[in-house]
C-alpha cells in the first residue's frame, strides 16, 4: 500500500461567524488548502466531509460553488471526531488505490445553540439523572484527584498554558492570557470545572489535502507524512468487568505502534481538551507522561513548546482555539503540520519531526467514548 | 423484531431496586440489563437485582444538583442523581441508598447519603 502525505491544509480563525454560513466557512477553508498544496480544484478526487449537526447531505451543500466536476462526495457524522474521520476515510481511500488526491473537510455552525452544555437527549436514563458532557468530564476530574492528588490549580494551569499559546495563534478563538486565579474564580459549571475550563462554541472550517507517495514524488510539494492513522469505537462501561484500556489509550497504541514509535518521541500532540481535565486524561492516554502525572507535567511547563518535552496543543487546543464540532479534528492536524513544516512562528516548537492528533467524539456515556482517531505525522 | 432487541426495563416491578444482567457464559454482570453480553456476544444472561447501596466513586454538582458514579456492594457501577446538594459532605468514598425518583417524566436512578 502507498504512504499517505498531507500536502495541503487551510481553516478559517474559529470565533463566532454564523452569518457566514457552512458553505461561507468552507469555501475559506477548502481555497486556502487548494492554495497551500497548490492544486486547482480539478486535481481533487474524492472529497470526505465531517459534519454533525449541518444537515443532510451537508458537504455537498458546502461545496457547490467549486468546480469539482462531480467527484464523489461521501459525508460523515461522527460526533465531535466526524472531520478527523473523515481524514481516516481520505487516507483508506488513498492505500487502496481508488484515487491519488483526496480532499478532508469539516464545518460547524455552533454559536447559535442555547447557552450552556450540549443539548442532547433527556431520552436515555443517565440524561434523565442530569449526566451532560461537563458532568461526564468532571467526575473524571474527581476521580483523578482522589486517585492520584490532581489539583484544582493544575487543571487551571491547563487553560493559563493554553491562552499563553494561543496569543500567538491568529486562528484562535480566545487570544487573551489569563492567570489560575481567573480560571478558579470564573463561573461554577460541574466542580471542579470552571467556566474558562471549557471549551466555547465557536463557528469555523477546516480543510486538509491527502496525496498518495506517487503524487507527492512527480510534484514540487512540501509533504508531511502520515505514519499512523487509527479509529476505534468505545466499549461498555456499567459492569463489574474492569476496563483496562478506555478507547483513547487502545487508539493511541495502535496509532503509535503503527508509527513503529514511542509516546516519548513524540515532538508535538493535539489531544482532545473541549475541558481542561481532557488535556490530563488524554496526555497519560497517549502515554506522554505516566497515569497520574498529567497534573505535574503541564505544572512543570513540559507541555509548552520550549521545553525539550513533547508540547501538548501548541494552537491553544479546544480550550482556547474554540470547538466547532466537526471543524475541530483537521483544525488539529492544521497546527501539526504547520509545526512539522517549521511555520507555527512564536508558538513553534524547536525541529518538530513527530507529531499527534487525538481527537474524542461523544454521546452516550454508556460506552467509554464513541470514537476516537489517533494521527501520528511526521516531518518529510 | 426478536426480543433481544428489545431494551429491558431498568428497575425492578416494585420500583425499588435496579436490574442488571449476569451473562452464563463469561459471567460478567452487567448493567443496563441486556439479553446479549456486551463482552462475549453470548445470548443466555440471567436476570440479576442489584445491590441497593454502594459507595460514591466519582462525582460532580453544579448550583442545581450532584450526580456521580456509584459502585454498588455487588460491584457493578451504577450512575445517578445523588441528594442532597451537599458540596461539604459529597467524597469519593461516601456511602449511598439506591432511592428512586418518581418524576412526570419517569423514574430516575437517585442516590441518597446515608446519614
Amino acid at each position: 500500500m502507498t504512504n499517505v502525505a498531507v500536502i495541503g491544509v487551510g481553516m478559517t480563525r474559529f470565533t463566532r461567524q454564523s452569518e457566514r454560513g457552512y458553505d461561507g466557512m468552507a469555501r475559506e477553508a477548502v481555497t486556502k488548502a487548494l492554495d497551500d498544496a497548490g492544486l486547482e480544484t480539478g486535481a481533487i478526487e474524492a472529497i470526505f466531509c465531517g459534519e454533525t449537526i449541518a444537515g443532510i447531505g451537508a458537504g455537498q451543500r458546502m461545496l457547490k460553488d467549486f468546480a469539482f466536476g462531480g467527484v464523489p462526495v461521501t459525508n460523515i457524522e461522527n460526533a465531535c471526531a466526524s472531520s478527523s474521520s473523515a481524514m481516516i476515510e481520505a487516507c483508506a481511500w488513498i492505500k487502496a488505490g481508488l484515487c491519488d488526491v483526496a480532499l478532508a473537510l469539516g464545518a460547524e455552525v455552533l454559536s447559535p445553540a442555547p447557552k450552556g452544555p450540549l443539548e442532547v437527549s433527556k431520552e436515555n436514563w443517565m440524561f434523565a439523572a442530569g449526566m451532560n458532557l461537563p458532568m461526564w468530564y468532571a467526575m473524571q476530574a474527581h476521580r483523578h484527584m482522589h486517585e492520584y492528588g490532581l489539583t484544582r490549580e493544575q487543571l487551571a494551569q491547563v487553560v493559563v498554558k493554553s491562552r499563553t499559546v494561543a496569543q500567538h495563534n491568529e486562528v484562535a478563538h480566545f487570544r487573551e492570557p489569563t492567570s489560575v486565579e481567573e480560571v478558579l474564580g470564573s463561573a461554577l459549571i460541574a466542580d471542579p470545572l470552571t467556566l474558562f475550563q471549557c471549551c466555547p462554541k465557536t463557528d469555523g472550517a477546516s480543510a486538509v489535502i491527502l496525496a498518495s507517495e506517487r503524487v507527492v514524488r512527480k510534484g514540487d510539494h512540501r509533504p508531511v507524512w502520515i505514519r499512523g492513522a487509527k479509529l476505534q469505537s468505545g466499549t461498555a462501561v456499567y459492569s463489574d468487568h474492569p476496563i483496562e484500556i478506555g478507547t483513547a489509550r487502545r487508539s493511541a497504541q495502535m496509532a503509535l505502534e503503527e508509527a513503529g514509535v514511542e509516546p516519548t518521541d513524540l515532538d508535538v500532540a493535539e489531544v482532545h481538551d473541549a475541558f481542561s481535565i481532557g488535556e490530563i486524561l488524554y496526555t497519560e492516554a497517549l502515554g506522554i507522561c505516566g497515569e497520574g502525572e498529567a497534573g505535574h507535567y503541564v505544572e512543570a511547563g513540559h507541555s509548552l513548546p520550549s521545553t525539550d518535552r513533547t508540547a501538548i496543543n501548541t494552537s491553544g487546543g479546544l480550550l482556547s482555539r474554540g470547538h466547532p464540532l466537526a471543524a475541530s479534528g483537521l483544525a488539529m492536524i492544521n497546527e501539526i503540520v504547520l509545526q512539522l513544516r517549521g511555520e507555527a512562528g512564536a508558538r513553534q516548537k524547536e525541529g518538530a519531526r513527530l507529531g499527534a492528533a487525538h481527537n474524542m467524539g461523544a454521546s452516550d456515556f454508556q460506552i467509554d467514548g464513541n470514537v476516537c482517531s489517533v494521527f501520528v505525522l511526521e516531518a518529510g | 423484531m426478536p426480543e433481544f432487541f428489545e431494551r429491558k426495563q431498568l428497575f425492578t416491578d416494585d420500583g425499588g431496586q435496579l436490574l442488571g444482567s449476569q451473562c452464563k457464559q463469561c459471567g460478567v454482570r452487567q448493567f443496563p440489563p441486556t439479553a446479549i453480553c456486551r463482552y462475549c456476544g453470548h445470548d443466555e444472561l440471567d436476570e440479576i437485582v442489584l445491590a441497593k447501596t454502594g459507595k460514591v466513586k466519582a462525582f460532580s454538582f453544579d448550583r442545581q444538583f450532584a450526580i456521580g458514579d456509584v459502585e454498588l456492594l455487588d460491584g457493578i457501577t451504577v450512575f445517578g442523581r445523588i441528594e442532597p446538594l451537599d458540596p461539604e459532605r459529597l467524597a469519593v468514598g461516601v456511602p449511598v441508598t439506591l432511592t428512586p425518583l418518581e418524576t412526570e417524566d419517569g423514574r430516575i436512578i437517585r442516590f441518597v447519603m446515608d446519614d
